[in-house]
């Protein structure tokens, strides 16, 4: 176990911090997690929230509309903001959830309530889901119960009604110690985190060599560098390889 | 199989199909297969007035089979009578002098006869069915005698038509863990596969999943089914003939 920090210095400087502050860091590993996640699929993503320490309420929204507290029901505005929908499960009867498939926002906001069209959807059998424009879900046949499982992706500083998963309001890149590392990635397999710390020492190299060695024009300097990110590049091929082979697909041979 | 089992392997070929498409789809192909082997038959009732020849008979008959009057086969009338009830709605002829309502008589001959003419343009295309009573000089007009009068009794649901008929349609309110639902209902069970074989060929006919290959494939599997479900109306519900032998 590693704090998150100390492994982006390993791979990049101990002066890492001081050298790029605290936004650009959590920017980066932030746009270096959106990056991996968006790699593997739901089922993996979800395997990996459901193994995890999380409760299920962090990844799973039961309510239709939710209006006192600091979470959102599926049809509430805004709810898609910052979300990676998983799953929408339609409640049939009883115990019974049917899996509803995600359809064109724009044909399920007109064809889709008109009865003689052929986009029309009517089956509680075949479920159906979309994004509306207030960002909301909304399920076909209309229903008032359903379970949205979803992660949100991680975001630091921000309201945690959007950061449900991680619940990163009040923390720094840089504050994560190494106990809580775990807490940074979940909804990502545990082979997939050295991924993120590469694209993200990558990220953090590319900005430094913008920033810092091409306006001084230092040749020198900047020949170290690529050096270093062809020697990451190289790891990082090896490993997106890996991540994408490994949870890229789905492994259950189901055609969706 | 259940309506759910088949629209779940027909998703596999066709995921993005809306609900109501792959209804649309299953049904079509249902359709084709009652109308390549008679296998879809229903009877219909109907409550004969006295004074009225022709009665529209459901959307979904293609075909009639024999008519029971009062549970008494009556035949089929070959040809036009010479004078005809006009009792058709549209267009409507106003100016006519509707046919006198006959004298009830329930010994009365009595014939059907089938017309493709609907008997009003503006609604759904319906076929009719006519009841004709045979009495001997029975109706005058214009100087011509004709034998044949309209229905002279008044009852209900004593007009039986046994029939082949298209199939019945999903609704949203059923089971679909049943295997009894919509055109599943109509077709033997062992066939269900031919209908979603044709379904399935009919989605890779769609310009947004067209693959040639494929549906040359499954239609060649629907026509397949459709002759083995031809062999089973043949000879498991039929009455077959004997075949003649030499010796």
């Amino acid at each position: 176990m590693i704090a998150p920090i100390e492994k982006i210095q390993a791979l990049t400087t101990e002066d890492v911090e001081t050298l790029f502050g605290e936004d650009v860091l959590n920017s980066c590993f932030e746009e270096s997690f959106k990056f991996v996640n968006n790699l593997i699929t739901d089922e993996s993503c979800y395997e990996a929230l459901s193994t995890s320490d999380l409760e299920s309420d962090r990844y799973k929204t039961a309510d239709k509309n939710v209006t006192v507290g600091t979470t959102l029901g599926w049809n509430n505005d805004d709810y898609l903001k910052n979300r990676r929908i998983l799953y929408v499960n339609r409640r049939l009867s009883g115990s019974t959830y049917i899996e509803s498939s995600k359809i064109s926002s724009n044909t399920a906001a007109t064809s889709t309530t008109i009865n003689g069209s052929i986009f029309y959807e009517d089956d509680p059998y075949t479920p159906k889901y979309y994004a509306s424009n207030d960002g909301k879900l909304e399920i076909l046949p209309a229903s008032t119960d359903a379970h949205v499982f979803y992660m949100t992706y991680p975001k630091f500083g921000m309201a945690n009604k959007f950061n449900e998963t991680h619940g990163l309001a009040g923390s720094n890149f840089s504050s994560i110690q190494k106990e809580a590392e775990h807490t940074l990635f979940y909804g990502l397999p545990i082979q997939a985190r050295e991924l993120v710390y590469i694209q993200m020492a990558l990220n953090l190299i590319q900005y430094y060599m913008s920033d810092f060695v091409h306006e001084e024009e230092d040749t020198e300097l900047s020949n170290l560098l690529a050096a270093q990110v062809g020697s990451l590049d190289r790891e990082r091929k090896e490993h997106l390889q890996f991540v994408v082979s490994t949870f890229g697909n789905s492994q259950l041979g189901e055609m969706k | 199989m259940t309506k759910l089992q088949i629209k779940e392997l027909l998703k596999q070929h066709h995921p993005h199909l809306s609900s109501t498409l792959s209804d649309m789809y299953l049904e079509l192909s249902a359709d084709k297969i009652a109308q390549e082997t008679d296998i879809v038959t229903k009877t219909l009732l109907i409550d004969s007035v006295a004074g009225k020849r022709w009665y529209d008979v459901d959307t979904t008959v293609t075909e009639i089979d024999k008519v029971y009057f009062n549970d008494v086969k009556i035949p089929k009338l070959v040809g036009d009578p010479l004078i005809d009830d006009d009792e058709f709605a549209g267009p409507e002829d106003t100016a006519d002098t509707a046919l006198v309502t006959p004298s009830p008589n329930a010994s009365n001959k009595r014939m059907w006869s089938f017309s493709k003419y609907d008997s009003s343009s503006s609604s759904s295309k319906t076929y009719r069915i006519g009841i004709l009573e045979r009495v001997n000089n029975s109706i005058t007009r214009d100087g011509r005698t004709s034998n044949f009068q309209s229905c002279s009794i008044t009852g209900t649901k004593n007009i039986r038509l046994y029939v082949k008929s298209t199939t019945n349609k999903f609704t949203s309110s059923d089971d679909a863990t049943t295997a009894t639902v919509g055109p599943l209902r109509d077709i033997p069970e062992q066939f269900h596969e031919v209908i979603l074989n044709g379904a399935i060929a009919r989605g890779y006919k769609d310009p947004t999943n067209f693959k040639g290959d494929m549906y040359q494939f499954f239609n060649t599997e629907f026509d397949l089914g459709i002759k083995s479900i031809k062999k089973h109306a043949r000879t498991k519900t039929g009455t077959g003939f004997v075949r003649p032998q030499s010796f």
